[in-house]
């Protein structure tokens, strides 16, 4: 119970204090791939043009240096930022300024090549896609021979010391089948952090069965990352076994910091900004940018957006209706995600702790 | 409060708290200088380059080639 007022008054703290210490840049949506779970509906021949590196760099030098704290990232996502020709000059330009920059990328354009291109221009994080094995990654992907180059993408990554490099899954009703065989050939490719998650029923993936976990096999999928996490922890010698977790999409009640180290908390918009494709400024790329997106690079400041607006993202009283309406758990979800949240807003589209209970 | 968040942040106890990634971003990069500052030519590759590169992929691209169902 302590534990618990101590967790909300901290994060009543640092939603005051509001530091902004990550910040997307949705650098392209343009995408190779034809996922079936994409929020964006990205496509080869986006209808955006990718935002020229001059202006979102126009953008990120409104951050006063003397504000920028030293926790702070940039994160290339898109779209596939490896589509664009530039992508080692944005990595060089972020890195010249003295900052810390990251690509999330679904790792078929990351050959050798690639990976020591990226590297030079100071890459300091990635995160690559394998959404099941063989066949159920590509079907996943739309794509035939997506699972042999995100494999191999894999695998370099995970050698390369100087890159905090993690996986990221999407479990849907295919993959909750495979989960234990994606454990061993992630570790047969060396890789230490495995992240998981689950998909939002918005984009392509709406009316989409097959993308979304029955209450029964979401339960089963918390019961996996639990068991593994607790015989990591049993682990006292030798090399640590891979650190599984659960994304921090949405509020778990009984799982809650069982699968994954923190309570849950949404930082979008508390720590976290985005400026997307058209010069929006949002939270998180993957939240309606319709309803709460706070302003436009192209009109606005993004510092001046970032320290005076996201009143929505730092009080959820407006979150309160619906089934979250006098909902028990609510001093400790406060709505969810911000993701959970589309269109009219009139209920929350997806409840993590009624999958648990 | 400022000096309440830089002080939690300071104790080895709770600067566990102040480690997150965003749900579909990254983690953290390591945060340590002696990271290239991109001010080295890339190496000289010692790979061919694929035939499926970025740079082959037009601006307005063409029909993938989807998956069976």
């Amino acid at each position: 119970m302590l534990r618990k007022a101590f967790y909300r008054f901290f994060r009543a703290n640092e939603t005051k204090v509001h530091e902004l210490n990550y910040l997307f840049w949705e650098c392209t949506t343009r995408c190779n791939l034809h996922c079936r779970h994409c929020g964006s509906d990205c496509m080869a021949a986006s209808a955006d043009k990718d935002m020229p590196l001059e202006d979102f760099l126009r953008a990120l030098d409104t951050i006063p240096v003397k504000e920028r704290p030293r926790v702070f990232t940039v994160v290339l996502t898109g779209g596939e930022p490896l589509l664009r020709p530039d992508i080692a000059e944005v990595g060089r330009a972020i890195r010249q300024r003295g900052l810390f920059w990251s690509m999330v990328s679904n790792g078929w354009f990351y050959d050798e090549a690639m990976h020591r291109k990226l590297m030079a221009a100071g890459m300091g994080a990635l995160t690559i896609s394998l959404d099941g094995l063989g066949d159920n990654h590509d079907w996943m992907r739309g794509r035939a021979g997506a699972f042999e180059r995100t494999e191999r993408a894999i695998a370099l990554a995970a050698k390369e010391p100087r890159l905090n490099f993690d996986v990221v899954s999407c479990i849907n009703r295919r993959s909750i089948t495979q989960l234990d065989a994606l454990y061993d050939k992630l570790v047969s490719l060396g890789v230490k952090q495995w992240r998981i998650f689950t998909i939002i029923p918005i984009g392509r993936a709406k009316e989409d069965p097959e993308m979304h976990l029955t209450d029964a096999e979401f339960v089963r999928l918390m019961d996996f990352i639990q068991a593994k996490r607790e015989a990591a922890a049993a682990v006292k010698e030798g090399p640590r076994p891979m650190n599984v977790t659960f994304s921090c999409e949405g509020y778990l009640g009984r799982y809650e910091q069982k699968v994954r180290q923190n309570p849950f908390f949404c930082r979008a918009g508390v720590n976290i900004a985005s400026v997307l494709i058209d010069g929006r400024i949002c939270g998180c790329p993957n939240i309606d940018r319709d309803v709460f997106s706070q302003g436009n690079i192209y009109q606005d400041s993004l510092w001046e957006v970032w320290q005076h607006r996201f009143e929505p993202f730092r009080r959820h009283d407006w979150a309160r209706r619906g089934r979250c309406a006098d909902c028990p758990v609510w001093r400790d979800c406060l709505g969810n995600g911000m993701h959970n949240w589309h269109g009219d807003c009139s209920e929350v589209i997806n409840c993590h702790y009624a999958k648990t209970l | 409060m400022k000096w309440l968040h830089n002080l939690l942040k300071g104790l080895s106890l709770t600067a566990c708290l102040f480690v997150f990634q965003a749900c579909y971003g990254t983690p953290e990069p390591p945060y340590e200088p002696d990271i290239d500052m991109g001010d080295n030519p890339a190496p000289v590759l010692v790979t061919e380059p694929q035939a499926d590169t970025p740079e082959a992929l037009p601006e307005t691209a063409a029909p993938l080639t989807e998956t069976e169902e």
